[in-house]
């Protein structure tokens, strides 16, 4: 199936730029949103004939949960459009998205079919779909910031959305696991790097929304919280596998073996 | 400083206060021993910690130190100090020793949950949330609903995860087929006797597919390093690196018989058999070509590989193991017997016990008879649940939230 990947990827990141310069030139909303969800279809169909083929959902390695990446990033950005209207979003969120495709057709990372019996669960699917989503959300957060810091804005109220629909994934994702773990290993919470890394990344997004929340907050501070907040999500999300504090420690790190 | 309201210099203040505080007690009485707050000491800790809440909030309005608890700069500075020993424990390697009162008096930075510079600050945290949940909850309005759900939530999980810890009983227990145990150890090698038995009936183990590939022959890494290729036995032939593959013969279940000076493979079926594939590999270049048996042994025979080149040998890989589960009978103190299959994911539910399916013999791999289980007790776990649903139920709210909370 990874030799159709550049083939269906294509298609779908030509229709997401469709979308995305139609959406920056403020063209009619049936291209925007016709070409993006067309594109976010393709994508999805290769993700769901590779399930198939696998024969378990493809979320196990680095490279299959880019996959999800890539298709939720378009789609957080066409969602933020649909909802603020920043014309440079959705490029964003295309370009983003092909990065993940990218390093996807140079460094796989694709493994055999097998799949370890502790992830042999119900609760697997919803528990990596929910955080990836919430990644994506948060990722869109995170590169709005930027771009108040860049062009030196003082307003940052647009971001306030995209964080709290992203941190009720994230603690979805986080509670989802915390049962999930319960059922596989007998404890919800054992404060394994993953987990460890996860509350941090956690209380960080608690941290902007409270701090949103006071009269004096600034947009500069606010936007600053936000992209640190991201790097820990990374962190959690990735970073671990190469923490020496993580080593031979987290019950996460199955695409390392 | 100190004039109110607080800022910021006035919260970090009593942040740095609670680590420094807790650096004294770390190294005056020792790191913090969880079994000792064990039922019924949790239970008499949760009653005061809910009476010290209300008091306080009752008293909120006399006493600004109580009213501050609530105010949402309180959260951030609360939240950050939190945050950031929590970082501290995210980039330090922690190794979760069990610890004893006045045992360890060090600083702690490899035990951070046992370190009181740590918990205080969590306390705190918990504190104002706990008030700022009060404040929101009376007089009570149905629009605070998703606020109380969210803070109520972690409130609940976190107080009752953290009290309820040193109630968790979690043992071990070995198996062997027809024989009933009731005994378990736990983390400390203690025996316990437990209300129930677990009769083992069968452990199965179910595999994934042998596979080969090639490795070279100094560093033993699949081949091509950077997208190893493989082969399962249920493909006939293959391409691996410049080399042609084919599996002319394979027994699932084999042992190695010596020729003269090589070895073949003959069916077998007893425990110890291993997996053996009569293979010949041509060179597409170079048109050499290469026969032999290949195995990935088992607890009784040594594996067997076919040398393709100096650099590069052909090998059988061990089997993944695709499912392993254990039949069982329980008997129960009140006479009851239960029948049922425990595997990874599905444990079993008896007496308040949660039994895990752990491991089992590994050396043995698919021939491994003994079962090993975990057995879990938390009776807390309810009040936890209750937190965490809670929480999600919060979590939805947050996605149809509307910007009413200004």
């Amino acid at each position: 199936m990874w030799n159709y990947f550049i083939i269906f990827t294509i298609v779908a990141a030509v229709l997401w730029i469709i979308g995305a310069a139609a959406s920056y030139k403020n063209s009619k909303n049936w291209i925007i949103y016709g070409a993006t969800t067309l594109g976010l279809l393709v994508f999805l169909t290769y993700i769901i004939l590779m399930w198939i083929e696998l024969g378990r959902p493809p979320m196990r390695t680095m490279g299959e949960t880019r996959l999800w990446y890539s298709l939720f990033l378009p789609l957080a950005g066409m969602i933020t459009y649909m909802r603020k209207k920043y014309r440079w979003i959705m490029g964003f969120g295309t370009i983003l998205a092909i990065v993940f495709i990218c390093i996807n057709i140079f460094k796989p990372e694709i493994h055999s079919k097998s799949i370890m019996p502790a992830l042999q669960s119900p609760w697997f699917a919803p528990h990596v779909i929910v955080y990836m989503f919430a990644y994506a959300l948060l990722g869109v957060a995170a590169l709005t910031a930027i771009y108040v810091l860049w062009k030196k804005k003082n307003d940052i109220s647009g971001c306030d959305d995209l964080v709290y629909l992203g941190l009720a994934f994230l603690t979805v994702g986080m509670l989802f696991g915390a049962l999930w773990a319960k059922e596989a290993w007998g404890t919800y919470w054992a404060w394994d790097p993953k987990e460890t890394w996860a509350a941090i990344s956690w209380f960080s997004y608690l941290i902007y929304i409270h701090y949103r929340q006071m009269p004096s907050s600034s947009a500069k501070t606010s936007a600053v919280l936000l992209i640190v907040a991201f790097v820990f999500l990374q962190v959690c999300w990735w970073g671990i596998n190469y923490l020496p504090a993580a080593q031979n420690m987290s019950m996460h790190t199955y695409n390392m073996n | 400083m100190w004039n109110k309201p607080f800022g910021y210099s006035e919260y970090n203040l009593i942040g740095v206060g609670l680590i420094a505080t807790g650096l004294m007690l770390q190294f005056s009485v020792g790191a913090i021993d969880w079994s000792l707050i064990s039922f019924p000491a949790n239970i008499v800790m949760l009653c005061l910690f809910i009476a010290l809440l209300i008091t306080m909030n009752a008293l909120k309005s006399k006493v600004y130190l109580f009213r501050a608890l609530s105010e949402v700069r309180t959260a951030v500075v609360s939240i950050s100090f939190v945050a950031a020993l929590t970082l501290i424990m995210g980039l330090i390697k922690q190794d979760g020793q069990q610890i004893s009162l006045g045992e360890h008096f060090s600083i702690g930075l490899n035990n951070m949950l046992h370190a009181w510079w740590f918990v205080l600050p969590f306390i705190w945290m918990t504190i104002c949330l706990g008030m700022t949940a009060l404040r929101r909850t009376f007089p009570f309005r149905t629009k605070n609903i998703p606020f109380m759900l969210n803070h109520w939530g972690l409130f609940i999980a976190l107080t009752c995860a953290t009290l309820g810890n040193a109630d968790i009983q979690q043992l071990t227990m070995q198996t062997f087929p027809g024989k009933a145990e009731w005994r378990a150890t736990d983390d400390n090698g203690m025996m316990h006797e437990l209300p129930l038995a677990i009769e083992l009936q069968q452990f199965s183990i179910e595999q994934y597919p042998a596979r080969i590939m090639i490795i070279d022959n100094q560093f033993g890494k699949a081949q091509p390093e950077k997208k190893p290729q493989l082969l399962t036995t249920e493909e006939k032939r293959g391409i691996i690196l410049d080399w042609q593959i084919e599996l002319r013969k394979y027994y699932e279940y084999a042992a190695p018989v010596e020729m003269n000076d090589s070895v073949k493979y003959v069916r077998w079926g007893s425990s110890g058999a291993t997996d053996a594939a009569l293979v010949t590999a041509t060179n597409i270049k170079t048109h050499m070509t290469k026969s032999g048996w290949i195995s990935c042994g088992s607890y009784l025979f040594p594996f067997n590989t076919l040398k393709l080149s100096n650099g590069y040998s052909l090998v059988m890989a061990e089997r993944e193991p695709k499912k392993f589960s254990s039949a069982v009978k329980v008997y129960t103190r009140d006479e009851r017997v239960i029948k049922d299959t425990i595997e990874v994911n599905k444990p079993l539910n008896v007496m308040g016990w949660k039994v895990y399916q752990l491991d089992y013999e590994k050396e043995k791999g698919r021939w491994s008879e003994a079962s090993i289980f975990k057995l879990v007790k938390d009776p807390w776990l309810p009040s936890v649940y209750v937190g965490i649903f809670m929480m999600l139920a919060g979590a939805v709210c947050l996605f149809i939230r509307k910007n009413d909370n200004r």
